[in-house]
């Protein structure tokens, strides 16, 4: 006996029997269970049908002649069902018709047996169709695990693809990045007036831009084009005198492996003509972490230096005409001063001697002297008494230009005061209303300051005699930069037509007969304060009084020490 | 030798200063006592009884009116030389000048003037600034004894 090959070996197979002959059917279990199948039975068709979906056999034996559905009819469903398409069928028949045998073959059955069986046929036959089927098997699991593995590596195949192209379509992303970067430095190493070059640690100029080419001259090497040609100028300092190797910009930065800024060099060509360069060095450093190279940006500052060395000059010239400007105004002051000296001397004894002689001969004469005789003589006094009386006002006025400005504080509250009390003769047996402000403390000159104040406040006195009561008001406004105060009262005022003409030297706006005075007052007030660098003015109207103002810069803090 | 009696060394250039001078010390009957130099190496000349002074009395000035503008050696140096004298820097001196001006006044003052008088205009006061400086000087003070 034939024991089945390990195909058929376990586990064992299970076969479907579908038989309506009790004689034939216990035949075959008996002894197929011999060879360890496990039988299932069906007695007709149906059953056939639904036990092989039910159980899935490996194989089904079935009989031709069936009552109700024939074989055929069964294998052709067997066959319609795909849960049982696949089962192996064999016919069992006793009919040897060659018909019979094609409809089998054409309703699905994979084989016949014919009865009587021959045992070794039917264990033949189904062992070597579970054979087959298992081959079958195997051969479709190995086909759908070969699908599977190649789906799997497709799937690998096409995800590494996707990834690839990824990668190209980034490559070709960061290439062209790099290409705008690159054309980017090359458009501004080109349009740089800065003049760009890069030297290897031999020294050979290996870039340069057209600045660079231009300005220093660098010519490609005719061979490699690679490096430049060495240039024909020397590194020297401004005068022209040689740069010590260490000072050289490359050598301290191959020798720091810093960067260097501003280091300022001329460089001098063969024909002697100096150029001025400020230079800047970068390392660049290979992987090992030495010099490979140097990058320098140069700049040309020779039209910076001219200009430099022309605005020292021009200084030098401008502090010389301030020098020689101050020493003629110097030596014109002293003139002034000598004139001044000579006039206090000389232009006053003339008049001491016309006073004096004049004196005496009134003396010698005075009893035979008619009216008109005597009215000629105080004439004459007078006259030289008011010349005296104008030359000391204008020696005043001209030392009050010459002498020397201390300023310090001055309290202008207790500064009016003071003078008010000063004045006091002038104001015997008059009503005069003062209605003075708070006053700030200014920084001036406190003797001159005072001569303001009593120019200002004997005029006032002066140009309301006559008013009942004489009003006379002294205020201030302060401001961020400058103090003013002012002086008003309301005597007899003056014609805004003339203003301008208040503050000159001898100038009178009302006649002397009326108010007495040389015209110096005012003049001495404007040149004080200009000179305290303030500023004067008046505002009046005739008969309607007047207002006088003057104005100091603001140096120290108002109103704080006030009485 | 005949010694000098007390007496006034008026140094002045102008004439007519002169004149109003002497006019107005004869109010007081000084006129007399007054030597004039004409200016300063005069002046010299007088105290150190040298050149046209050769021969005359010994003594000095009870006070010297100093002018300050006058040819020659003018009055600032005329001081500074008489106070760097050990003898004559005990003679009074009073600046009598037209001069107002605050750097005479100072500059005078530092070298050691006795006083300083500004010539009033007006001849009443000038009269009466020079009757007040002789009846001070030649009367009321005591003069240094010198020599």
């Amino acid at each position: 006996m034939n024991k089945p090959s390990d195909a058929v070996d376990a586990p064992s197979h299970t076969i479907l029997l579908v038989d309506d002959n009790p004689t034939n059917l216990s035949v075959v279990v008996d002894y197929l269970a011999e060879h360890d199948f496990q039988i299932v039975v069906a007695r007709d068709g149906e059953t056939g049908l639904r036990l092989a979906r039910q159980e899935q056999p490996d194989l089904i034996l079935l009989d031709v002649l069936l009552p109700g559905m024939n074989g055929f009819e069964v294998c052709r469903r067997l066959k319609a069902d795909e849960r049982t398409q696949e089962i192996p069928v064999i016919f069992m028949t006793i009919v040897t018709k060659a018909e019979d045998k094609v409809r089998g073959f054409e309703a699905g059955g994979v084989d016949y047996i014919t009865k009587p069986f021959q045992h070794e046929e039917v264990l033949a036959r189904v062992t070597t169709h579970l054979c087959l089927r298992n081959l079958t098997r195997r051969l479709e699991e190995a086909n759908e695990s070969l699908e599977r593995r190649v789906a799997e590596r497709t799937t690998a195949l096409s995800q590494a693809n996707q990834e690839l192209q990824a990668e190209i379509a980034e490559r070709i992303r960061t290439e062209a990045a790099l290409k705008r970067e690159r054309s980017l430095i090359a458009n501004i190493m080109e349009t740089s007036p800065v003049s760009i070059t890069v030297v290897n640690h031999e020294g050979q100029v290996t870039f340069a831009n057209s600045q660079a080419e231009k300005v220093l001259g660098l010519v490609k090497d005719e061979i490699t084009q690679r490096t430049y040609n060495a240039p024909t100028w020397r590194i020297t300092d401004f005068t022209g005198g040689p740069v010590p190797d260490e000072k050289l910009p490359f050598q301290q930065v191959m020798a720091t492996q810093q960067p260097v800024y501003d280091v300022q060099h001329a460089i001098e060509w063969p024909d002697g003509h100096r150029v001025f360069m400020a230079i800047n060095g970068a390392p660049i450093l290979d992987e090992s972490g030495q010099v490979e190279s140097v990058v320098f940006a140069v700049q040309d500052i020779t039209k910076h230096k001219h200009a430099e060395a022309e605005i020292r000059q021009l200084n030098q010239r401008l502090e010389q005409r301030v020098a020689d400007r101050t020493a003629q105004l110097k030596a014109a002051n002293k003139e002034l001063e000598a004139f001044a000296y000579s006039v206090s001397h000389d232009l006053r004894a003339p008049l001491r001697h016309i006073d004096g002689f004049l004196e005496l001969l009134q003396q010698r004469i005075n009893g035979s002297l008619d009216e008109r005789s005597r009215h000629y003589m105080t004439i004459i006094f007078e006259a030289a008494r008011r010349m005296g009386q104008l030359i000391d006002d204008l020696l005043a006025f001209s030392r009050m230009g010459r002498d020397e400005i201390s300023k310090a504080p001055v309290n202008l509250g207790a500064l009016v005061q003071e003078v008010i009390g000063e004045l006091e003769p002038e104001m015997h047996g008059r009503s005069i209303h003062w209605q003075i402000a708070e006053l700030p403390t200014v920084t001036g000159d406190r003797v001159m300051l005072r001569l303001v104040l009593i120019n200002l406040l004997s005029n006032a006195l002066k140009f309301t005699r006559g008013r009942v009561p004489a009003d006379i008001e002294i205020g201030c406004e302060t401001y961020d930069k400058e103090t003013i105060i002012f002086i008003r009262d309301n005597g007899a005022g003056f014609d805004m037509a003339y203003a301008d003409k208040l503050f000159g030297v001898f100038q009178r706006l009302h006649p002397a007969d009326e108010f007495e005075g040389t015209g110096i007052g005012l003049a001495n007030v404007r040149r004080i304060i200009e000179r305290h660098n303030g500023s004067v003015w008046a505002k009046g109207q005739i008969n309607q009084g007047a207002t006088f103002y003057f104005s100091l810069p603001q140096i120290t803090q108002p109103i704080q020490e006030m009485q | 030798m005949i010694e000098a009696l007390k007496h006034i060394l008026l140094v002045e250039d102008d004439p007519k200063d002169i004149e109003l001078t002497l006019t107005a010390l004869e109010e007081y009957n000084l006129a007399n006592e007054i030597v004039v130099a004409r200016d300063g190496v005069e002046a010299l000349d007088y105290l150190y009884r040298q050149g046209k002074f050769e021969k005359r009395p010994i003594g000095y000035p009870v006070v010297i009116l100093l002018d300050l503008k006058m040819p020659r050696l003018d009055g600032v140096q005329v001081l500074q030389q008489i106070k760097a004298d050990e003898q004559l820097r005990l003679i009074p001196i009073v600046v009598l000048t037209s001069s107002r001006e605050s750097r005479d006044l100072e500059e005078c003052y530092r070298l050691g003037a006795n006083a300083y008088v500004v010539k009033p205009v007006r001849f009443t006061e000038f009269i009466e600034a020079i009757r007040q400086i002789g009846g001070f000087w030649v009367l009321v003070n005591e003069p240094p004894q010198i020599g």
